[in-house]
């Protein structure tokens, strides 16, 4: 403000900005303010969503303990379409495969584990869905297909990924790539990711490869 | 720009800018700390706290202290602080994506799991007094700790998940039987390097000549005499005296020790949400319902708002004098058993209070506590003299310089002595003797002659040594060690003609020989064909593990050379591998095993899974964290 301004200029002035400015200025704050009250409730709804979903995953565990009936089933459908965006739709699936899976219902159990696999938002989950997916087909003996979901990189989970691949050629009576996965298996990085002794035992299990005549046998 | 917003030009844009500021305010305010480095690490964006960093490496080294009862080495330091922090990167790429997902546990479950941590029950009865109490010596507040504690519970969500919906199919479990409960055939000559021995003779030329070309492994080893002064603290506390008036005043000053406080067992209603004059109002209503003959466990449930309380009729636990506000505490310790009271205004808000059960306090009598406080008074004293004798040993040999006697003399200390101290006879003389070899070896003590520095062997045991007479290490004269020699070239002889006897067995056998016969013609152990399992124990280790590392043959026998570690020599034979036969474990068993594996597969998998979210994640290290400058 210039100093030589009379009082009374210098009030006009300010109430001129006032005009100017005044509806800028509570705009912005009510914006703010309008931003502050919606994220709130967003994160609350969130919060309240999250919660609803674990007791009704909690429910399903404890159902699928108990006993196994279709009121298990339904429970899952309800995780998965109301609560889509939690990760309790993605657990859900997973227990339910097993829970499928103990009462010999492949089929239905390879279908929550694709879901898993092909849905799921968590992309480390998705790994662990396709691994268990890998198994249940090989159990299946679609042995091609299970190979082809195992063939990707699969980063810290190579280690069970090559596992399971060596014991699918160990079924297709391919000992050498089953040698060669194993193998891969036990120099993939961590060794807290696979149960070394067995993994090793599978490897020694296998035909030898050298020639059965003695001469060269050393 | 300001002149920018006046001129209306971006009013719009103006809003939208002081909209922006206003939240970014809100939400985050100023914060200094991200000055300079304040974190360990950065997962995702999210720090990993400098203080929380240091305070688990300070656990680490102590506990590596405790166990090994020495210093760290600048790299071992290293290598934990690199284990520590990768652990915490671990842990937080785990909570990031937890916080992410949206894993969730809500107040009550994590009111229900705290209160059956039996750190905070008396009684299998949750007190929240002594919760109060347990975390304040943690150093902990309630809201602090229910965060950290809600945090693991989310992670065990997850884990759980993981874990309960593992499995392993039918034929991964047969083959996995069959592989594990394996059997196989073999057979195997042993020729012994003991029993080769007799027949061998060394030449008195070859054992000199090993002696002039290997001169340098003949060394006698470097030792020194020692003499050296120690205070023990054990030794100091039985001579301390006492008069029954020193206990007595001890007693008055230990008194504490010999009481029991009083606790009252209370319930409270809290009204705590709303304006003061509602509260008092709503807190007079319930005492007149309960006046009136309602139940107080269920108003509690229905009115407290008390989360930690409401569910469980406001049961409060036991109480001692301090652990609640003064209006609350005073209300309490004038009430009768079964008293109710109320409206009583504290910090937290408005309470009704009921008092149901009380302990009354204690005191032991001084006789009763004589003894126990002469120990006591013996080890407290012994301590500080402890204490003061350690520093004086330590000024007086520091000022003597390279000699200990006048320091016996003066503190009426004797002076020890032992003679031909080695490294390697660590157990015999010292109780511990780790900082002793350290001290007697370093170069002021050992090359300079000076007195050591204070050298600590345990809490209450001290020393100050010096070396009086140092032998080095000198070549031994061939008389000494020609024994020694000849044994060893007799031993490598004997390995040789082993091994010489294994290759022409192999031989024979693979010409369809029979192998009992020249086996035992050679000196050599036969032993005809075994079935095995892998948990075989009546066949040598080596063997054992040599049998099942060889691979399956096919048609014909495979022979493997096996060297044991005492030198003997081995042919393995192994002619047959039979798969393990599921049907023969009995049923309950492998139940078992079959749980146990499925849940060990689920245990790698989310080891998979969080290893997998660590490589993923962006991670920042301040350089500082491993520079030695730093820490």
């Amino acid at each position: 403000m210039d100093e030589f301004l009379s009082e009374k200029e210098q009030l006009e002035g300010i109430r001129q900005w006032w005009r100017d400015n005044g509806w800028h200025l509570v705009g912005g704050i009510t914006l703010g303010a309008a931003v502050l009250v919606g994220w709130n409730q967003w994160t609350a709804y969130e919060q309240r969503q999250a919660e609803s979903a674990a007791t009704l995953y909690q429910e399903l565990r404890a159902a699928a303990i108990d006993d196994f009936d279709n009121e298990v089933a339904d429970h899952l459908e309800r995780l998965r379409i109301n609560y889509a965006s939690t990760p309790y739709a993605d657990q859900g699936g997973l227990l339910m495969a097993r829970v499928y899976l103990e009462n010999n219902n492949i089929q239905l159990a390879s279908d929550e584990l694709r879901y898993v696999m092909e849905r799921s938002a968590d992309a480390e989950l998705a790994l662990v869905a396709r691994l268990r997916l890998a198994r249940v087909l090989t159990y299946e003996e679609a042995y091609q297909e299970a190979l082809a979901l195992l063939d990707i990189d699969a980063g810290m989970f190579s280690g069970r990924y090559n596992e399971v691949r060596g014991d699918i050629h160990v079924a297709l009576g391919n000992p050498d790539n089953a040698r060669l996965a194993y193998a891969q298996a036990l120099t993939a990085g961590d060794s807290e990711m696979i149960d070394r002794v067995l993994v090793q035992m599978k490897l020694d299990d296998l035909p030898a490869v050298i020639s059965p005549d003695p001469e060269i046998n050393p | 720009m300001l002149q920018g917003f006046r001129e209306g030009a971006g009013r719009w844009i103006t809003i939208a800018v002081l909209g922006l500021i206003a939240i970014s305010f809100i939400f985050w305010g100023i914060d200094f700390t991200t000055l300079g480095t304040t974190f360990a690490a950065k997962v995702n964006g999210q720090e990993v706290s400098l203080i929380d960093f240091e305070r688990e490496v300070q656990n680490q080294q102590s506990q590596y202290q405790e166990l090994y009862r020495a210093e760290l080495t600048d790299e071992l330091r290293g290598e934990l602080r690199r284990n520590v922090l990768e652990r915490l990167i671990r842990q937080q790429a785990l909570l990031d994506r937890i916080r992410t997902s949206g894993y969730q546990i809500s107040d009550d479950r994590l009111t229900a799991s705290i209160r059956t941590i039996p750190a905070f029950q008396v009684d299998g009865e949750f007190s929240i007094d002594l919760y109060r109490s347990q975390l304040l010596n943690q150093g902990l507040s309630p809201s602090g700790f229910e965060s950290l504690q809600r945090e693991q519970l989310e992670l065990l969500e997850l884990q759980q998940g993981i874990l309960n919906s593992s499995f392993y199919m039918p034929n991964e479990f047969r083959r996995y039987l069959e592989v594990f409960n394996q059997r196989r055939e073999i057979a195997y000559a042993l020729f012994e390097v003991d029993t080769l021995l007799e027949k061998i003779f060394v030449n008195e030329a070859d054992i000199e000549a090993h002696y002039a070309l290997n001169e340098d492994l003949y060394l006698s080893e470097e030792s020194v005499d020692l003499q050296y002064i120690e205070v023990l603290g054990s030794a100091i506390a039985e001579e301390v005296e006492y008069s029954t008036e020193t206990l007595e005043a001890y007693y008055e000053e230990e008194k504490y020790r010999f009481q029991t406080e009083e606790q009252r067992k209370a319930r409270h209603i809290l009204f705590a949400n709303g304006d003061d004059a509602e509260l008092e109002i709503r807190a007079q209503m319930a005492l007149m319902r309960i006046e009136a003959g309602e139940d107080f466990l269920k108003l509690a449930d229905e009115l407290s708002d008390d989360v930690g309380t409401n569910n469980q009729g406001g049961d409060l636990g036991w109480l001692g004098k301090g652990a609640l506000e003064g209006p609350f505490e005073d209300a309490l310790f004038i009430m009768e058993v079964g008293d109710t009271q109320g409206p009583i205004k504290t910090d937290f808000g408005y309470h009704v209070i009921r008092l149901d059960d009380i302990v009354f306090g204690d005191v032991q009598p001084f006789e009763a506590a004589k003894e126990e406080l002469a120990v006591d008074y013996q080890n407290r004293e012994a301590e500080e003299l402890f204490y003061s004798l350690a520093t004086e040993l330590a000024d007086l040999s520091f000022a003597a310089f390279d000699e200990l006697e006048t320091v016996s003399t003066q503190m009426n200390l004797p002076l020890k002595e032992v003679s031909n101290f080695k490294r390697s006879e660590n157990a015999s003389v010292f109780s511990f003797s780790e900082p002793v070899l350290q001290a007697a070896f370093s170069r002021e003590v050992l090359e300079l002659g000076e007195n050591s520095a204070l050298v600590e062997l345990a809490d209450d045991h001290v020393l100050i040594l010096r070396v009086d007479a140092h032998y080095p290490s000198v070549q031994q004269p061939y008389e000494e060690v020609r024994a020694e020699i000849e044994e060893e070239l007799a031993r490598v002889q004997a390995e040789a003609e082993a091994f010489e006897r294994v290759t022409s067995l192999t031989t024979l056998l693979r010409e369809g020989g029979e192998g009992q016969v020249f086996t035992e013609e050679q000196n050599g152990n036969w032993r005809e064909t075994v079935w095995v399992e892998r948990t075989t124990t009546e066949i040598p280790t080596e063997i054992l593990a040599a049998s099942f590392r060889l691979e399956k043959p096919r048609g014909t026998r495979i022979f493997e050379h096996v060297a044991m570690t005492n030198g003997d020599q081995a042919l393995l034979v192994l002619s047959t591998v039979e798969a393990g036969q599921p049907e023969s474990v009995p049923r309950e068993q492998r139940d078992q095993r079959l749980a146990q594996v499925a849940q060990q597969t689920g245990m790698y998998e989310f080891s998979g899974y969080a290893s997998e979210l660590r490589e993923t994640a962006t991670v920042r290290i301040p350089e500082e964290i491993f520079d030695p400058a730093f820490y």
